[in-house]
């Protein structure tokens, strides 16, 4: 097809054009005028010179990584993402697996709904409800005990805090991820299905053979997206659920960035903090739409 | 098609242009109000309490308070106050601007050097208009118009007042707060199980842990309540002699950190046993505050080392769920060693006002401070009618003039002396004339009110001030036996400190935390302070040092 020029068409479609034009002006005035504001990552801001505060090139960057509690943030974040990321995964297509494979319409319907419910729910509301349930003399552990079971600090061990942000996320997120698998799913062609049945196939080799082979694209496409938000381990989740307890593994650069920027006034600090995690999501971004082109064949233009 | 490209790219650059200059236009000078009421110099009266011959106009700026409940048609032009100002001395006090974003208003204003005549800053600009010489030297002004009542504030509060000056010439007058006496800390007992139980007075630390295991044992629960954020730690560390969060000599003379002091060592070695026996809340490290004083309001636990405020929160909910036998009262924290108890006071100072370079009548803005400490500390023997007392102090109205008052530091203490007084005449059974309370009686009021119907909302002014057993009855002994260790950093902090100082907080409380709950042996103490020291500590050691040393 050949292509024609920009001009050609936006003398057809001026009106479509027309009518994405005041997304683009509030994009440029919310999105990209306000990038002008990085230069105080740059600087010792100072609220009453603003833009114009003196200049101290990369200190605020060496000052943040020469401070222990930041650099274990950029682990922790790391840990807490990537389990989420790779959980994120196996557990909604394991899920769509089985629901796809339920006999009863009704009921498949039924689990869908309720494990999509908790997905609606902000982490504001979720935090106050888990901090009671996990919590050492909440509901989880009354099970736990009644049962012979020693107690678990889910919250307060610095060692099972990261667990705990992962799983409830897995938990809280993977009735959407379902939902998708299982729509990819509606669209194998029932055909193959069928003739694996007349050659003998087990329901299990189906899965492996037929099922598991066609979603590939789909798992491929959802894991390559959400590297883009490696990066974002979750802030309102952690931010609600955190303690000085558990700071050593569950303090992420987002909620440090917080502490630093917005309680303790470190416009400098925080915004260098910012941009350095920009610059990483934006590298793996670009590396993600390659692969995703490469691997999956998904592009835009 | 080209020129459409080009022409588009330039509506582009045009608009990218404007997007730049834009912000920039939004900080003009705004068109000033203040030429209109700028007035000549007028001469003052001999008399410093006497009105002007002709009428004076001077400007202010002020802070918009949600607090501040405004009757009828008052607003913060036209109030009691202003109204005062106007009938007493002639002097028409304008409002050049109110914001509910005062630090950046000001700062604007400060930009553009458009400043009122009469304002209060806090101590970081009070330096920045210094430096820029835009504010007054009162020397002159204070020394010939400032009352006596003002001039006793600055007698008892050298050290304070010193803040507010550069090269021994005072700038701003330091606005000071209600006083040390609300400072202070105490462990609170729940007295009807106290009484059940059979214990007295604890004298020692030991007895403090008996009642609180006997209670836990008894009524169920755990014995002492803690918080995720160490507060409850904090308080009862003095009992060791420790005073975390301020600053202290040190035995070689210099200045240093209490939170990182030997004594602290010792208090969290015990506290950390405390916790590993279960005498303390297993749970507290995902505990906020709120969380805690629900274990209260709940009846889990009995014994707590609180603030004063303690009677006003959570007192009530505790007795409206648990019924007034349920009252809370406040005992002295012992000491280890059996010595008397310390307390710790920091500065604490509202701001400080200040004088434009430009007012033409700085005598008027001295007048009208004046008159906030007359009606504050003078007003029952001024003869001043208590309705007229009661319209400038109801509502939360001294918030109205925010920027122009000065406090009395000794205001809580003379209140605490007066109500116990009151409440004590009143229980013997005598009359007592309210109008001699004058703006103190909602105090006196609430006190009655949970004697004569056990409502909760008056628990915290009976415990405050009220009972025999009282949280400023314990703390009026402190103050007058100079019980307590001053913050060495008695005044702004330094500039590691401003920057750093949470992140620094943050690094003891994390660390103390680990130690508490059995992470980590109690020589990692030894480790947190070296990293506190790394982590910008030193630095703010060395700047207190020079600074206030």
């Amino acid at each position: 097809m050949k292509k024609k020029s920009f001009g050609v068409t936006l003398k057809n479609q001026w009106q479509y054009f027309a009518m994405l034009l005041p997304g683009v002006i509030v994009t440029f005035i919310f999105c990209y005028i306000p990038l002008y504001g990085v230069i105080i990552a740059f600087e010792d801001y100072n609220v009453s010179m603003g833009f114009h505060s003196p200049w101290v090139g990369l200190k605020n960057f060496t000052y943040l990584f020469s401070q222990p509690t930041f650099v274990r943030t950029i682990r922790n974040t790391m840990f807490i993402a990537v389990w989420k990321l790779v959980l994120g995964v196996v557990v909604p297509v394991t899920f769509a697996l089985l629901l796809n494979e339920m006999r009863s319409n009704k009921l498949k319907r039924a689990y869908q709904t309720l494990i999509y419910i908790p997905n609606f729910l902000s982490w504001i509301i979720m935090a106050g409800v888990l901090m009671d349930i996990l919590d050492t003399e909440g509901a989880i552990n009354l099970i736990l005990t009644s049962l012979g079971l020693n107690a678990v600090n889910f919250l307060g061990s610095a060692s099972i805090f990261p667990w705990t942000m992962i799983i409830s996320d897995v938990w809280k997120g993977f009735g959407y991820g379902t939902i998708v698998y299982l729509a990819a799913l509606t669209g194998i062609d029932p055909g193959l299905y069928e003739s694996a049945y007349l050659d003998g196939a087990t329901r299990w080799q189906q899965i492996k053979g037929i099922t598991i082979p066609l979603l590939m694209p789909t798992i491929v496409l959802m894991t390559i997206l959400s590297l883009g938000n490696v990066l974002n381990a979750g802030f309102d989740q952690i931010y609600n659920m955190y303690s000085p307890a558990v700071w050593e593994t569950g303090d992420i650069i987002d909620t440090y960035v917080y502490r630093l920027g917005i309680v303790q006034a470190q416009y400098s600090v925080g915004a260098a903090v910012g941009l350095f995690k920009s610059v990483i999501s934006a590298i793996l971004v670009a590396v993600s739409y390659v692969l995703a082109d490469k691997v999956a064949g998904y592009r835009i233009l | 098609m080209r020129n459409l490209k080009i022409a588009a790219a330039a509506v582009l650059c045009v608009v990218m242009l404007l997007g730049l200059v834009g912000p920039f236009r939004l900080v003009k000078k705004p068109a000033t109000s203040s030429e209109n009421f700028s007035s000549e110099a007028v001469e003052p009266p001999e008399d410093i309490w006497a009105p002007y011959e002709e009428t004076v106009v001077i400007t202010t700026m002020g802070e918009e308070n949600s607090g501040t409940a405004f009757q009828g048609d008052d607003d913060y032009q036209n109030n009691p106050w202003y109204q005062a100002y106007k009938d007493r001395f002639n002097i028409d006090l304008h409002n050049k601007w109110i914001s509910n974003d005062y630090g950046t208003k000001l700062n604007l204003s400060i930009a553009d050097a458009d400043i009122a005549d009469v304002f209060y800053v806090d101590s970081a600009r009070l330096t920045t208009l210094y430096n820029a010489g835009l504010i007054m030297n009162l020397d002159d002004v204070f020394d010939r118009y400032a009352s006596d009542t003002l001039k006793g504030y600055w007698e008892e509060n050298k050290d304070t007042w010193e803040t507010g000056c550069f090269d021994g010439s005072l700038y701003g007058i330091p606005q000071m707060s209600y006083g040390i006496i609300d400072q202070f800390e105490y462990i609170w007992i729940r007295q009807d199980w106290m009484q059940e139980c059979g214990f007295d007075e604890p004298e020692t630390m030991d007895d403090v842990i008996e009642i609180a295991t006997t209670f836990a044992k008894k009524y169920g629960g755990y014995g002492l309540a803690e918080d995720q954020n160490l507060d409850n730690f904090f308080r009862i560390a003095l009992s060791w002699g420790a005073h975390p969060g301020i600053w202290l000599e040190q035995e070689d003379g210099t200045l240093g950190y209490g939170s990182i002091q030997p004594e602290m060592k010792e208090a969290l070695a015990q506290y950390a046993e405390w916790y590993q026996e279960g005498i303390l809340n297993q749970n507290f490290t995902t505990m906020d505050s709120d969380k805690m004083f629900q274990d209260m309001i709940n009846g889990k636990c009995g014994v707590i080392p609180f603030a004063q405020w303690f009677s006003y929160n959570p007192l009530p909910d505790v007795i409206s769920n648990q019924g007034p036998e349920a009252i809370f009262y406040p005992y002295e924290i012992p000491t280890q060693d059996g010595s008397e108890i310390k307390g710790s006071v920091k500065f604490n100072n509202g701001g400080y006002v200040v004088i434009s370079n430009n007012c033409k009548n700085p005598e008027a803005a001295m007048k009208i401070v004046n008159f906030f400490c007359y009606m504050m500390d003078n007003a029952v023997e001024g003869g001043e009618e208590t309705e007229f007392i009661y319209s400038l102090y109801d509502n939360n109205y001294p918030n109205i003039v925010r920027g122009t008052r000065v406090i009395n530091p000794m205001t809580d203490y003379n209140q605490y002396i007066q109500i116990k007084d009151a409440v004590d005449r009143y229980l013997a059974g005598e009359e007592v004339d309210i109008s001699d309370l004058g703006k103190n009686v909602s105090k006196f009021n609430s006190c009655v009110n949970w004697v004569e119907n056990q409502d909760p909302n008056g628990i915290g002014d009976w415990l405050q001030q009220g009972n025999d057993r009282s949280t400023y009855g314990i703390a009026k002994e402190y103050v007058d036996n100079k019980q307590y260790v001053q913050d060495a950093m008695w005044g702004a902090q330094t500039p590691t400190l401003q920057s750093a100082g949470s992140t620094l907080n943050d690094i003891l409380i994390e660390g103390f935390t680990k130690i508490i709950i059995g992470d980590q042996p109690i020589d990692y103490f030894d480790t947190i302070v070296e990293q506190w020291l790394a982590a910008g500590g030193e630095q703010a050691t060395a700047e207190i040092n020079e600074t206030y040393n």
